[in-house]
């Protein structure tokens, strides 16, 4: 039986090589003549000998896995191709883009981790007292609120009213901090109720009695026994956790007028913009899977039962 | 201020409450609504909420009021529908995925996992969006993008189901597989189930709001609440009331799924 | 037994322990109990599962599981009541002054971390020391329990259940609590392993300072060990005596049956 790790990364392989197969075929089956749009895009009106011209030179009329596997070769040479929408590379286009989502999603992950730790444990250490209601309370209603209304709310309170921050775009850091409180609220609050419910089962354990029993305080014994035994579980939900910093990367962006590739995606969706839409769904797929294997291998190092001989 | 500690927390009772009385608005529309959602009256337009437009005027002079009671017809429906049809389509996946052996059971588990590869926003915008960003195709790429988490969370109730003693003994007894699931080990998740999807419902109607936020969805004048908020969000300045309402109902409906969702749980 | 409340390290007087809701007639899963212990005595207690005997180990140290509370009766522990009225700290340090070992060392030891740290926690917290000290002190106990000092970076799945018995020893002496309670201490172990653990049980109490309650449902260990025993029959105290008295004695029906019992097995071969 071949090792974890290598049975592992042979299973990633397939499953991204699967992520390229799906999103091709997700892709060619879109409505819509590839070349009409193209040349509509480009402001013509588009006559019919033209049409089967870049057909022709796109190699569109080719047999499904032909086409599959030149689209595959381009890819790994990292040619996404041109975005009908402007014209540019599609590569030029995302990587312009992308530090600005990474600095949004990033910033947000940061908050998203100092608040659920700090109202899981809460939560948790004072179960059932008025500050958990508090905090139980606060989830329900955080976690209900739309992310668009957030923005929008926080914008009209922070930004019109007290003139605290800026109402959108990119620049300093005064324009960061809206866009990823409002990404960060109700993910945090989510995720401290997910720690809270981890925390609650490790507290019942045996050996937590057990460490009371010895003498230990309470705070050794949140900090020796409790908060490490939750590492595990909440790096997979810090895995998963990212693909929800994405998904609303799309819809903050939009709010801020934020400008990456969220937003790109947006604008390409509705544009009609195929290349550029299927190499993002390619690209935050494949980020996404990276995330979640490396949490993956996290776990599998900190559980002192793997890897040690027996 | 104890007395306020020991109080129960609203819980599913609370949240069913909303919950109905949501679904009747719907339902009801008409008859609770003082104008259809349509209606422009050019002559009132951004007017904050007084007697005669209890929750202000639109940008087109329609009522605020009526066009939240009308859109409450459209996210429940559109939410529901797409709720229910990724249920059925993972959970008949799932079940699929946990039985079979071999083959079969490395690719269904392989489509569960590249489904659940790309985040659910996006794959629900792209299909969307690809497919003429009308209801229907947005509910589609909801059922495209949340049908994976159901076949793994059924495929897991599933497998741990498989291993319980009743049905290794059913199995000993000769009763068929089909029968199996469908007496001992379906009616078994039915408690889980239940929970799991009043809170996937709430993330459902948020998606649904958020897609709408951005273009996709019933299109205007269509009194969808995530295209409201846009609308308002335009007018901010001059008329910040009108964020107000379709944010809060939104956020009701929501709210009242968790609810239902965490006190199922409980129990 | 001389019960001079003066010299006495521990006294139980009608102790009842149960489950009292508002509204509710309190529910007795414990009732009754009146036991003496002296410095330097081994107080075994006996009865079969369920009969109250860990509830019982359990309140003596505070630790009764979330709806089980104490119902009635007093408990004192060198002159001073276990459980004070009016604040919420016990009358005792737990560890220090009375530690209870429960009964399955592999759901009492933490899976993820080392074993020697989980021993010199409980030191380093009792006596202050430092990280070094509280390392160079548990290694000595481990060495006092018959663990070499490698044992101390293993982590609890690497050790057999009979070394995990040992680590729950090696906490006792190196925290030389005044009362060790040892709550099925032999229970699953093969012949060597049970006798080992049993010296050093003897070992414990030998210097007079401290005593030791042990928990067993075997009663033929207890009457090898104990210098008193109490027999639990369904949360009640149902005989009290030394070995020679319970062996000997015509007492309740439940004590014939444990006799018995262990005559079953002296008698196989």
């Amino acid at each position: 039986m071949m090792p974890v790790v290598t049975r592992k990364l042979l299973y990633l392989t397939f499953v991204l090589w699967s992520i390229s197969l799906g999103t091709f075929a997700l892709f060619s089956l879109a409505p819509g003549d590839a070349a009409q749009i193209i040349l509509n895009n480009q402001n013509e009106t588009p006559a019919r000998n033209q049409i089967l011209a870049l057909r022709e030179e796109l190699g569109l009329d080719a047999p499904w896995n032909v086409q599959y596997f030149s689209w595959l070769k381009k890819i790994l040479k990292g040619d996404f191709g041109q975005s009908w929408q402007t014209g540019r590379p599609v590569v030029d286009e995302i990587f312009a883009r992308f530090p600005a989502t990474l600095e949004l999603a990033g910033t947000a992950f940061a908050m998203v981790l100092v608040l659920s730790v700090l109202s899981g444990t809460l939560s948790a250490v004072f179960r059932n007292r008025f500050v958990d209601r508090l905090i139980q309370a606060a989830t329900v209603v955080l976690t209900a609120m739309p992310t668009f209304w957030v923005g929008l709310l926080l914008i009209y309170l922070l930004s019109l009213q007290c003139r605290l921050f800026p109402i959108a775009g990119r620049g300093t850091l005064a324009h960061l901090v809206l866009p990823s409180a409002t990404l960060a609220l109700g993910l945090a609050f989510f995720q401290g109720n997910v720690l809270r419910a981890i925390l609650l089962r490790i507290m019942s354990m045996d050996h937590i009695r057990f460490a009371f029993a010895k003498g230990l305080g309470k705070k050794k014994i949140l900090v020796r026994h409790i908060l490490p035994a939750a590492l595990p579980p909440m790096v997979t939900m810090w895995g998963i956790c990212m693909g929800q910093l994405l998904g609303g990367a799309v819809i903050v962006e939009s709010v801020f007028a934020w400008p990456g590739i969220g937003r790109l995606t947006v604008e390409a969706v509705m544009g009609r913009d195929l290349p550029t839409a299927q190499a993002l769904v390619l690209l935050i797929s494949f980020l996404f899977v990276m995330v979640n294997t490396l949490a993956d291998f996290a776990q599998l190092r900190l559980d002192p039962q793997m890897g040690t001989p027996q | 201020m104890k007395i306020l500690m020991h109080l129960p927390g609203p819980g599913k009772a609370a949240g069913w409450l909303i919950f109905l009385v949501l679904v009747m608005t719907a339902v009801a529309a008409p008859l609770l609504a003082p104008r259809t959602p349509l209606e422009t009256d050019l002559d009132h337009r951004l007017e904050p909420p007084s007697l005669f437009f209890p929750l202000g005027t639109d940008q087109l002079g329609r009522c605020v009021l009526s066009r939240i009671i009308y859109g409450a017809r459209i996210s429940m429906s559109g939410a529901l529908t797409a709720s229910l049809l990724s249920l059925a389509l993972g959970g008949i996946i799932g079940v699929l995925a946990a039985l079979a052996r071999g083959v079969p059971k490395f690719f269904l588990t392989a489509v569960i996992d590249v489904g659940l590869a790309v985040p659910g926003l996006i794959l629900a915008l792209v299909i969307a969006g690809l497919l003429g960003g009308t209801m229907a195709s947005l509910i589609l790429g909801l059922v495209a993008a949340n049908w994976p988490w159901w076949a793994r969370l059924i495929r897991g109730l599933t497998l741990s189901a498989w291993q319980r003693e009743y049905v290794l003994a059913g199995q000993a007894a000769g009763i068929k597989k089909t029968r199996l699931v469908t007496h001992y080990i379906l009616p078994q998740m039915k408690a889980p189930v239940m929970a799991a999807a009043a809170l996937k419902t709430g993330r459902v109607i948020l998606a649904f709001s958020g897609l709408s936020y951005l273009g996709l969805g019933p299109a205007p004048p269509a009194p969808e609440w995530g295209r409201m908020l846009q609308e308002a969000g335009i007018y901010m300045t001059r008329a910040p009331w009108l964020i107000m309402a379709p944010g809060m109902a939104i956020t009701l409906a929501v709210a009242a799924l968790n609810l239902i969702g965490k006190g199922s749980k409980r129990s | 037994m001389n019960r001079s409340k003066n010299i006495s390290l521990l006294t139980v007087e009608d102790l009842s322990l149960g489950i009292k809701s508002t509204g509710c007639p309190a529910v007795c899963l414990v009732e009754n109990i009146n036991f003496s212990l002296e410095p330097g005595m081994i107080l075994g207690i006996a009865g079969e599962s369920g009969s109250g005997k860990t509830l019982t180990a359990s309140a003596l140290s505070g630790l009764l599981p979330e709806p089980v509370r104490i119902l009635s009766g007093k408990m004192r522990f060198a002159g001073g009541p276990l459980f004070p009225e009016k604040t919420k700290h016990p009358g005792f340090k737990r560890g220090q002054d009375i530690l209870f070992l429960f009964q399955s060392p592999s759901s009492a030891l933490d899976p993820r971390v080392r074993v020697g740290i989980q021993i010199s926690d409980a030191l380093v917290q009792a006596f202050g020391w430092d990280r070094k000290t509280g390392r160079k002190q548990t290694c000595q106990a481990m060495e006092q329990v018959g663990l070499s000092a490698s044992f101390f970076d293993r982590y609890p799945f690497q050790l057999s259940g009979g070394q995990r018995q040992r680590v729950l020893m090696a906490m006792a002496f190196g925290l030389r609590p005044q009362i060790l309670i040892a709550d099925e201490p032999t229970a699953g172990q093969d012949d060597s392993n049970r006798d080992h653990l049993l010296m050093l049980l003897r070992e414990y109490t030998r210097t007079r300072l401290s005593s030791a309650i042990v928990i067993s449902h075997d009663l033929g260990v207890l009457c090898g060990l104990a210098d008193f025993l109490l027999i639990f029959f369904q949360g009640q105290q149902v005989e009290a005596g030394t070995p020679a008295q319970i062996l000997a004695g015509q007492g309740h029906a439940h004590t014939r049956e444990l006799v018995d019992a262990m005559g079953f097995f002296q008698e196989a071969p």
